[in-house]
């Protein structure tokens, strides 16, 4: 009886269960799935938010009715994949869950952060390794930024393109144009420090014949062309601007720990710009070191965990006057649409200061481009659907957006390097500077060129203070003073956070202002300096 | 240049013989090649950057110093892992124990989970700040403070250890076990017990050098995957001065660091990932040319 | 009359199923597979069965040389990384064809076991594989130099690979473009089952062959051994090369058909560990073992884990990490409590069952004789 009773209650819940996951599907014309992939489950990391950006882009997508197919309004569901890429990368389970998303429905898939996994997942994707996927799948990378992930296969002469024409690239720029932004930012960059910076017996900007850099790069496989473009000065000779001299450059390991031995050889180079260029979390160790040596060199590059807002406080605020590039800074207002995603993703990732970063922006962007193509062809034929792919022209959080057809085609159009932002503005990434817990964009400066006009949003570069010749001159006028003194006890007892936090009047650099500071100050008084310190005159 | 190499390698010296000597005495009192050293240091790492902010929500209301909390976070770290430690022996290499290769199996997975917790738990990094700041130029290289106090605590704990084991009764039962356990269960020492505590002694050891590292050496960052470097260097260090020798391991651990200081000055391009290569070839070299290492008296090979 | 036919029936039943013979369960595996391509034309489960297919001809060298000779090694994916390297770099910069550039892979794996293997003789038991371990963590640093950068291409490897197969053969047969690409998927499958076959057979023909029985001796006592008048270093040297040889024809297959050759993918610590891992769920020693271990661990893997994602009160975010954590799990408590392994498991309890069904008929025996005694008095 008892038993009769038991069996009955499961059976009856079994088929209330099914009921459930099945009715509300009844009716409706199938979904629209999209797979994608990405270094998910890794919980710090996996605000980088491409599976958010995607989710937040289907939602508002479905919330207004759905896609429009050819008069049929279609949902889209979305599958996550996993490309098993940290901490180790995983090639075969990479691929497998591109067999397993294609298994589930996915006809396109948005996805593919680090070049080593993202090239095999395309091969898999595309047919092209066992066991060969019969239907194609169109595959947008968002993440991986290495030229040849397009250029090996969609060259218009060594590409194969009936193979490969299902390949896009959403985001980011290839790392060419990366490159030439960071070179662009360099150039302004330097023009700023040089009246801080100039030789005192030769004058400011006169007779400086190099300002040393030093570059390190990720061992991955998308810095590449970075490395060889800034160590190897003949391929494009004044990339960084005239006075820009590489004298040290290495490659350090995606896995590396203990990175003390580089930072070391940067300081033994005496470069005053220091080009890193990293995307694993390595390169939050590199500037670690770099603050805790004081090494007499300004960070500026590419750091994709510098990028999250989780960054600042992981590393104590150590990551002051590290610039890396970013599609927004914090809360910056480029666009109405952008401000508002930023908001929706905090919400959507429940309110806890967790923002996105630039594949959160590609997920959402790679969703309504799919979405506008397929509304375009009318239909979800993967061979409509590049056509429109190939044809559109239209709006995204990061600019406008369109893919390039020369000299790569099928990768995301950039029309502006440098401090300009040339209009019409199509995608490109933003200097960003840390500068008191809040990533602040620092170039471009400008837009629309000509008329050249500065952006509202723009901030200064900040200097470290140890690469003024005297911390204790806190307002750098030659002199210590009483002003001094009254600027340090105006921030007395402030940290990094606080409104009042002015990081160079920590003279001690304990990230506290206390009154070791002011005594280190007053100790001083009435010292005079020479202005500018011979950083990079000195041999 | 030779003043980095001396005072920086001098450093790393200190910090390596702190990390293999917990190595070197479990190998030598229970015979384990216990794998998941490095793991110990990786999660004693974690455990403290947790502690740190834990303990000053606590006792900050109560009054107390913030240049006591890390010492305090690191005691209790360091007691915590080593806790766990005996607890993870307990469990896994108790059952299998005189089985090396099993016990390699297990403790490499005993790190490989220990990894993965830290990842679900933590992230893939954690800040371990520094308990002191500023610096000081020693014959003009600028050190840390926090390196000084890392590099003579690290020689203060090695020479407690020593001490420890040499003069105290416990010691004495750990070098009678590592002579001939048979013989010390007769004489009425109790080698299960002995075994945990010495786990136990050697994991905390394992703790304190993961702190010390991150915050003097590591920039105060703590991340998963910094357990097989730290193995690889402790093994070195322990095949070179000879397995189950405290004095070889001192010594052994000051001659790995200073070959890695060299190196990393000798070859300035691509330095660093010759480095992280020196203390796995140094093993295999040590152990296919003289097994016995620098003062190993006899060489356990069957 | 019904219930004595039924009973003789399961009898033969019974001893047809229980008393089952190796070669039968082989064959049986064998023509399971063959017909899988057509039975369930999934591209996921396909896969699922190659890469299983792979692992487990893998591991079965590993297990020749420990689990038989009982050298141990944790660094079983130095021949494997070789094979695959060797086969690419050739492959990638010189374009010559696999036919050529197999055999010379598994000529360099073989010629780098013996280099290693001299030295290598001198130590044994933990320190063995402490070197092993090590050997492909500092092929990994040479590789990632700056001046090998061109030819081994660092993290990202060296691609892409000549296919083994080509669609143009089939393209030449009179196929048409999509076709073609069925065809080359189903030519891929039955040339690597066919490949895992006959290396496992081998195999387990070299483990139970004269030599075999040598490299058991050496594994049970090698003074004995020595005793005997067997040259130990010589036998350790043939496993070694026997074994280094099928890792590093894996290796290079393996790395034709994935096209792309990569430190993560060929020498990786979790590549030398993925044999240990297999042949402890499979059973150390037996060969065979580690296909079923294999099976176990791609099948909890991607289908029982994964699925476990889609069960809402489980879907926390850090499945992956989880995943990574169970099976590291699984190992210890199968290194602690069953460390025979699967197999071995099922071979003892048929070998029981046997026992104990020989018992009872000749328990019954003696009842029944007991019966006819006290009949008689």
């Amino acid at each position: 009886m008892k038993e009769k009773v038991i069996t009955t209650t499961v059976l009856t819940m079994i088929l209330i269960g099914t009921l459930l996951i099945i009715a509300p599907t009844l009716g409706v014309p199938d979904p629209i799935k999209i797979g994608i992939i990405g270094p998910v489950g890794l919980p710090h990391w996996s605000p980088c938010g491409m599976k958010e950006g995607a989710e937040i882009a289907a939602q508002q997508i479905n919330d207004a009715g759905g896609v429009n197919v050819g008069g049929t309004y279609r949902n889209i569901t979305l599958v996550e994949g996993n490309e098993n890429s940290y901490p180790g990368i995983d090639i075969d389970e990479a691929q497998a869950e591109v067999v397993r998303l294609y298994n589930e429905g996915c006809r396109i898939m948005i996805g593919g952060f680090r070049t080593e996994v993202t090239g095999p997942m395309i091969e898999m994707a595309m047919g092209q390794v066992y066991p060969y996927l019969e239907d194609p799948v169109i595959f947008l990378i968002n993440g991986a930024s290495t030229n040849e992930l397009i250029m090996d296969r969609l060259h218009p002469i060594t590409g194969d393109y009936e193979t490969y024409k299902y390949l896009f690239r959403v985001n980011p720029t290839n790392s060419t144009v990366l490159l030439m932004t960071v070179a662009g930012s360099i150039q302004t960059l330097i023009a700023k420090m040089l009246p801080i910076y100039g030789c005192p017996n030769m004058g400011p900007y006169e007779n400086i014949t190099q300002v040393k850099v030093a570059v390190l790069t990720e061992a991955l496989d998308w810095t590449l062309v970075i490395h060889e473009y800034l160590t190897n000065s003949s391929i494009y000779p004044g990339l960084l601007g005239a006075y820009a001299n590489v004298t040290y450059a290495d490659r350090i390991p995606y896995d590396q720990v203990d990175v003390s031995s580089w930072i070391g050889n940067v300081v033994a180079s005496k470069a005053r710009i220091l080009i890193h260029i990293f995307s694993a979390p390595v390169g939050g160790t590199v500037i670690g070191t770099w603050a805790a040596a004081q090494v007499k060199a300004v960070p500026v590059g590419i750091n994709v965990v510098a990028q999250l807002q989780t960054y600042w406080p992981t590393l104590g605020g150590a990551c002051e006057y590290e610039s890396t590039l970013n599609f927004v800074g914090t809360d910056t207002p480029i666009s109405p649409e952008a401000e508002q995603f930023w908001d929706d993703f905090d919400a959507h990732t429940g309110n806890l200061g967790i923002w996105p970063i630039y594949t959160a922006y590609g997920a959402y962007n790679g969703v309504n481009v799919v979405k506008e193509a397929i509304e375009a062809a009318g239909t979800t034929d993967a061979n409509a659907v590049v056509s429109a792919l190939e044809a559109i022209d239209t709006n995204s959080l990061t600019g406008k957006f369109k893919f390039s057809t020369s000299p790569i085609p099928h990768d995301v159009f950039c029309n502006s390097v440098g401090p300009f932002w040339v209009s019409p503005q199509y995608t490109r990434a933003m200097m960003v500077q840390w500068q008191a817990g809040r990533m602040e964009v620092v170039c471009p400066m400008y837009a629309d060129y000509p008329p050249t006009t500065l952006l509202s949003y723009v901030k200064d570069w900040a200097f470290p203070p140890w690469m003024y010749p005297n911390q204790t001159d806190v307002n750098y006028d030659g002199k210590v003073r009483v002003d001094d003194i009254l600027e340090a006890a105006l921030a007395f007892g402030s940290e990094p956070g606080h409104d009042r936090w002015q990081r160079r009047i920590d003279v001690t650099n304990d990230y506290k202002i206390r009154v070791d500071d002011i005594l280190a100050i007053a100790l001083d008084f009435g010292k005079t300096f020479d202005m500018y310190f011979p950083l990079w005159c000195d041999s | 240049m030779i003043e980095n190499i001396l005072i920086n390698g001098a450093i790393l010296g200190g910090l390596y013989a702190l990390l293999a000597f917990g190595f070197t005495l479990i190998y030598g009192v229970s015979g384990v090649v216990n794998l998941a050293h490095g793991a110990f240091f990786m999660i004693g790492a974690f455990i403290f950057s947790a502690l740190g902010p834990f303990l000053l929500s606590i006792l900050g209301p109560l009054g107390v110093t913030s240049t006591v909390i890390p010492l305090l976070a690191l005691i209790l770290a360091a007691i915590f892992v080593g806790i766990a430690g005996s607890i993870v022996y307990r469990l896994t290499i108790h059952p299998i124990l005189g089985d090396e290769v099993a016990i390699m199996v297990v403790t490499i997975s005993v790190a490989l989970i220990i990894q993965q917790l830290v990842l679900i738990g933590f992230g893939f990094s954690a800040p371990v700040t520094p308990f002191v700041s500023g610096s000081i130029k020693i014959i003009g290289v600028s050190v840390t403070y926090m390196k000084i106090l890392a590099f003579v605590l690290s020689l203060g704990l090695f020479v407690g250890l020593w001490a420890f084991i040499n003069y105290s009764k416990i010691g004495a039962a750990m070098r009678a076990v590592s002579q001939d356990h048979e013989v010390a269960m007769l004489m009425g020492v109790n080698t299960e017990t002995l075994y945990m505590l010495t786990m136990a002694i050697s994991t905390a050891f394992a703790t304190l050098a993961g702190v010390f590292f991150t915050s003097a050496l590591l920039a105060g960052q703590a991340v998963p995957h910094m357990w097989l470097e730290p193995l690889w260097a402790s093994f070195a260090i322990v095949v070179l001065g000879g397995l189950g020798s405290i004095k070889g391991t001192l010594v052994g651990a000051f001659i790995i660091a200073y070959v890695e200081h060299l190196v990393a000055a000798v070859f300035v391009s691509q330095g660093g990932v010759i480095v992280r290569a020196i203390p796995i070839a140094t093993m295999v070299l040590i152990l296919l040319v003289r097994p016995k290492g620098l003062f190993g008296k006899r060489i356990e090979m069957e | 009359m019904i219930t004595a036919y039924l009973k003789r029936a399961y009898s033969s039943f019974a001893a047809h199923v229980f008393d089952v013979p190796p070669r039968l369960l082989a064959f049986l595996l064998f023509v399971l597979h063959l017909v899988l391509p057509v039975a369930k034309p999934d591209p996921f489960i396909q896969l699922t069965v190659f890469d299983i297919f792979f692992l487990a001809a893998f591991a079965a060298s590993w297990d020749l040389l420990v689990g038989r000779s009982g050298q141990i090694s944790l660094g079983h994916a130095l021949f494997f990384g070789i094979g695959g390297y060797t086969t690419g770099i050739l492959s990638v910069n010189l374009g010559l064809a696999p036919w050529i550039t197999i055999p010379l892979a598994v000529l360099v794996g073989v010629s780098a076991s013996l280099l290693i293997g001299l030295p290598c003789s001198r130590v044994k038991g933990p320190y063995l594989a402490l070197v092993t371990m090590a050997l492909p963590l500092i092929l990994v640093q040479l590789f990632k130099l700056d001046l090998l950068l061109p030819i081994t291409g660092g993290e990202a490897g060296v691609g892409i690979l000549l296919p083994i197969i080509p669609s143009a053969f089939f393209r030449m047969l009179g196929f048409g473009s999509r076709d073609a690409i069925r065809a080359v998927a189903l030519a891929t499958y039955y040339f690597a089952l066919f490949l895992v076959f006959a290396a496992s057979v081998i195999l387990y023909k070299i483990a139970n062959s004269k030599t075999g029985m040598v490299f058991v001796s050496i594994l049970d006592d090698e003074l004995a051994s020595k005793a005997c008048g067997i040259n130990v270093t010589r036998y350790k040297l043939m496993a070694l090369a026997i074994s280094s040889l099928f890792a590093a024809l894996i290796g290079a297959i393996r790395g034709h058909f994935a096209t792309i050759v990569s430190p993560g993918r060929f020498l990786d610590l979790t590549v030398s560990f993925a044999p240990v891992m297999v042949a402890f769920l499979g059973g150390i020693g037996t060969i065979y073992g580690p296909l079923i271990g294999a099976y176990i661990y791609y099948t909890l893997d991607r289908f029982v884990l994964q699925k476990m994602t889609q069960i809402p009160f489980l879907a926390f975010t850090d499945w992956e990490h989880v995943r990574f954590l169970i099976f590291a799990v699984i190992v210890i408590v199968l290194v602690i409590k069953w460390p025979r392994g699967i197999a071995r498991f099922v071979t003892d309890k048929l070998h029981d069952l046997e026992e104990a069904r020989d018992l009872d008929e000749r328990g019954k025996w003696i009842w029944k004789t007991y019966k006819k005694r006290k009949k008689k008095e």
